[in-house]
């Protein structure tokens, strides 16, 4: 049996309805229950990949995982709900920040355990955007890893996975990784599905597998962060008026600057 | 603290890229004058040109390591090559920039280091007793301020945020020229292959308007391509979401992974300003955006913002401007 991990992240969206606020500390953001979560949408494409594989080969199970407070499950069962076999839950307090290093030896230290062929993780999480927590946990279980990966071919019969890396310029790096391997998975190399019904229930009525991340290792805290709003690097006139006036005013600034006759 | 900080740097196809230049100004920005040692690193093939240029263009010593293996990147060699160098050399920092590469190699080295690692760093400042450095979070509407105490820190920074190094005064440095056989690799590089060609459209526009996932529908489309029209030398563009979705091909799509454009104009409409993409376009001579959040982070890099729901304004800036364009 080939065994797959996929790591999945559960992410705020602020929009419109939920503006973004720094909270008291500094230190964090603030969510509240206007704030909705999703899955942080790159995992939504490695999710996807693992399931391909599952469909194109016999006897594949695929597991889902994520590091996080209680509502953090959330993630893995939407990964269910997508068709994935089996739900794991790293529990972290609330006031523990989730920091790269430390969650991908959470990871690392559950994973060995496991003995897993293939670890999926996103290209990076859409709140913190490191691109860090995957090739960190490669490098924790002392696997090959390729980032960016765009497409990629199991070679069971070799042991071994064909990865596309995305580089600059239209190009790819074409890497043969001996398995068990790691890959970052990058938006476009599928179109995930959504959740179906009957996978829903079924994710519904699973139990997650619970590990306390107290239980595991010790929380590091080498890094003071205070967060702060954006400033702007242009002059960033805001127009005003009714959508009317807003485009005469626009005609007029690029009149203005030549940029229109 | 005396800091010795190693910035290394990144070459393709016998070119020096351009965000490893930026990478230095970064460490320049870090260190304390003349006091503070900045080396440079360059991993690959036939270097002794490149590490040539390095060395004049950044005045500082160059470490040049061939590391065989047909020339390919290999991120197991690089890490164990880059580990046993830095063991040696005894560095507190080391300066990388954010392209595919030093994304790939960067947070395993700061594992295996023992050192803490930033990626997406924008800037840099002194935070009293340590160093403090400044990214972006939640898709730019939030800036982070961190500061680490590790006596190693990794610092991958993102392209287009810190400008290219350059000096006409400093003076050249040395060339220190390696060979590094290496071990077996865990990872095969096959091939380097071209998927698809650079498009001349964007890099020949002097307008460019372009399109995010506030489209919402392919439909909608159609929109960004009417006002295309409304302008001469101009061209459609967008972000990667609408690549991945096939709404748009992979040659419109700006940023770090797609094209670096500098038009005269660049109109971004339901484009929220993620990093990866103002990286593409911030060069811009004149920014305008459209957004109906009036949060978005890309009205942070514009000249000019309109809170607007583009399926009702772009058809108004449409039928005014041709109004007017007639007067
Ligand atoms: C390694 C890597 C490389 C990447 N490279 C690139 C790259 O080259 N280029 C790139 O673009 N991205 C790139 N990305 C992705 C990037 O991180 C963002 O995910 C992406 O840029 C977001 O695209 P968007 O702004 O269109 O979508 P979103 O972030 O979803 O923003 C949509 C915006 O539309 C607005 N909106 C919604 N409805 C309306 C409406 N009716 N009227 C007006 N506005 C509306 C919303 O307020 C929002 O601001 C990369 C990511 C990674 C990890
Ligand atoms: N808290 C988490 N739980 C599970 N997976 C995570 C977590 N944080 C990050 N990851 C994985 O690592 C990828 C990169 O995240 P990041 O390093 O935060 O940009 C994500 O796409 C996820 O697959």
């Amino acid at each position: 049996m080939m065994k797959i991990l996929v790591c999945v992240k559960q992410v705020p969206e602020f929009d419109l309805e939920a503006e973004i606020k720094i909270n008291d500390s500094g230190q964090g953001v603030v969510t509240n229950h206007l704030t909705a979560f999703r899955m942080n949408r790159f995992d939504e494409y490695a999710v996807e990949e693992a399931l391909l594989i599952k469909k194109s080969f016999s006897d594949v199970k695929i597991e889902a995982l994520t590091v996080g407070p209680e509502d953090a499950s959330a993630a893995v069962k939407r990964a269910m709900g997508m068709g994935v076999d089996h739900g794991i839950h790293i529990l972290t307090r609330e006031e523990n920040p989730l920091l790269a290093g430390q969650v991908a030896q959470w990871i690392s230290i559950v994973a060995k355990t496991k003995s897993y062929d293939l670890i999926l993780t996103g290209v990076m999480s859409e709140d913190q955007m490191q691109g860090q927590v995957g090739p960190m946990l490669a490098e924790f279980l002392d696997l090959p890893c390729a980032t960016s990966v765009i497409s990629e071919k199991l070679a069971p019969e070799n042991q071994s996975v064909i990865a596309e890396r995305e580089i600059e310029g239209g190009y790819r790096d074409v890497l043969e990784l001996k398995l068990p391997a790691l890959l970052t998975i990058q938006s476009g190399i599928n179109l995930p599905r959504y959740p179906s019904l009957s996978n829903v229930m079924r994710a519904k009525r699973a139990k997650l597998e619970i590990i306390a991340a107290d239980s595991l290792s010790q929380q590091e805290t080498a890094t003071v962060s205070a967060l702060d709003y954006p400033g702007k690097t242009r002059a960033a006139e805001v127009l005003s008026g009714s959508q009317e006036e807003k485009a005469q005013q626009l005609y007029r600034i690029l009149q203005e600057k030549a940029i229109i006759p | 603290m005396i800091k010795k900080t190693a910035v290394i740097f990144e070459s393709f196809e016998g070119k020096i890229r351009p965000p490893s230049w930026e990478a230095l100004t970064c460490a320049v920005e870090l260190s304390n004058g003349d006091t503070d040692e900045i080396q440079l690193i360059l991993l690959g093939e036939k270097l002794e040109a490149l590490a040539q240029e390095i060395s004049e263009k950044g005045g500082r010593n160059v470490i040049a390591i061939e590391t065989g293996n047909g020339g390919f990147y290999n991120s197991a060699r690089y890490k164990s090559i880059l580990t046993g160098l830095f063991r040696e050399q005894g560095v507190t920092h080391i300066c990388l920039a954010g392209t595919t590469q030093g994304l790939d190699y960067a947070p395993g080295l700061a594992i295996r280091m023992d050192a803490a690692c930033l990626t997406g760093v924008e800037g840099v400042f002194d935070a009293g007793d340590r160093l403090g450095y400044v990214r972006s979070i939640h898709g730019g509407k939030i800036v982070e301020r961190l500061s680490v105490a590790a006596p190693l820190t990794v610092i991958v920074t993102q392209p287009g945020t810190f400008k290219p190094f350059s000096d006409s005064n400093s003076a050249q440095g040395t060339v220190d020229l390696r060979a590094d056989s290496g071990e077996e690799s865990t990872i095969r590089n096959i091939e380097i292959k071209q998927v698809q060609k650079e498009s001349s459209a964007l890099a020949e526009a002097s307008i460019i308007v372009s399109a995010g996932r506030g489209f919402k529908e392919e439909e909608n489309l159609d929109l960004i391509r009417q006002l295309s029209t409304v302008f001469t030398k101009s061209a459609v563009a967008g972000s990667r979401p609408l690549c991945d979705l096939g709404w748009l091909e992979y040659s419109q799509q700006v940023g770090v992974t797609g094209a670096m454009v500098a038009p005269n104009l660049y109109l971004a409409c339901g484009i929220s300003g993620a990093a990866q993409h103002i990286s593409g376009m911030r060069n811009a001579g004149f920014i305008v955006a459209i957004n109906i959040d009036p949060k978005a982070a890309i009205f942070n890099y514009s000249d000019v913002c309109i809170v607007e729901d583009l399926t009702t304004f772009i058809p108004t800036v449409i039928e005014t401007f041709e109004k007017l364009k007639a007067i």
